[in-house]
């Protein structure tokens, strides 16, 4: 079914509410994708976005009755998506940083042993170093690497295509804080490409 | 840094090149989601609810009802043809 036209939409909205589950069937299958897709750029990991991907339809479901109908139920649905996708992030920084301090702990330990198993080089061939798939890497690891509120910006303007508008209705902030992100956010990744192509040149 | 808005009137730089290699980097090998994903959506309501939604297979199911409704005329008009054929005459 496409939800193609204002009444269509109220309508099913209105199926929705009444917890049809036909209707929430329905919702899913036209959203999975793209919600997936979403959740998988901000994650970068498959598992993940299978379980958080999943955890934003039953947050729909749960929170349906509350859909106001002020924007549209796709932003509506990308905004459960993205507030996960941080508290996602978060949590998996957090859990990080404890798992890395521990292994610290351990190296500190066992220094001389650490020291064997370093490595330094990430690419293994020097003479692909520019090519495109290596570059696609640096970028992808550049996002991975960005605070979550940037990288939220960033991937709804430039892949997902939404206007400021609706990014700012996503994310909760103004146009111009949206902007601001946006702008710092690809500044961002430029240095983070240019110091990633200059060390490994180097 | 905090968040302000030193960019409020004018769109950010759009580089169409740094897009390009965005998209790139991130569209490819894009990922297909679960083909269970449905059901793993239903399965965790129907839990959390305790078993009040998605209780029974006709709210499980992805096919459209009236394929349901078209397979029991059909059965019931099969039904008939054979009480046609077979019942006793006088």
């Amino acid at each position: 079914m496409k939800v193609e036209d204002e009444g269509t939409e109220a309508r099913f909205i209105e199926r929705l509410r009444a917890r049809d589950e036909r209707a929430f069937n329905e919702l899913v299958r036209m959203y999975e994708r793209r919600v997936f897709v979403l959740v998988h750029r901000m994650l970068g990991r498959r598992e993940e976005a299978e379980d958080l991907s999943q955890e934003v339809f039953v947050q729909v479901f749960k929170a349906i009755g509350q859909f106001r109908g002020e924007s549209k139920l796709s932003t509506w649905i990308f905004r459960i998506a993205v507030n996960l996708c941080k508290n996602r992030s978060l949590y998996l920084s957090r859990r990080r940083t404890r798992d890395e301090s521990e292994l610290e702990n351990l190296a500190d330990r066992d220094a001389m042993e650490g020291a064997k198993g370093a490595t330094v080089a990430a690419i293994d061939r020097p003479d692909e170093l520019v090519s495109g798939k290596q570059l696609e890497a640096i970028v992808a690891n550049a996002i991975a690497a960005m605070e979550p509120d940037f990288r939220e910006v960033l991937v709804l303007r430039d892949i997902e295509d939404l206007s400021y508008e609706e990014i700012a209705d996503i994310v909760g902030v103004k146009e111009g804080t949206v902007k601001s992100r946006i702008h710092r956010a690809r500044a961002q990744l430029k240095e983070a490409i240019r110091q990633a192509l200059g060390e490994e040149v180097a | 840094m905090k968040d302000d808005e030193r960019f409020p009137s004018s769109p950010p730089d759009e580089d169409p090149e740094l897009r390009a290699l965005l998209r790139r980097a991130l569209t490819t090998d894009e990922p297909e989601p679960p083909r269970d994903f449905l059901q793993g959506v239903q399965q965790r309501i129907h839990r959390r609810s305790r078993g009040k939604f998605y209780r029974d297979g006709w709210s499980r199911t992805t096919a459209p009802a009236s394929l349901y409704v078209v397979t029991s005329l059909l059965m019931m008009a099969l039904l008939f043809m054979l009480y046609l054929v077979l019942a006793p005459t006088r």
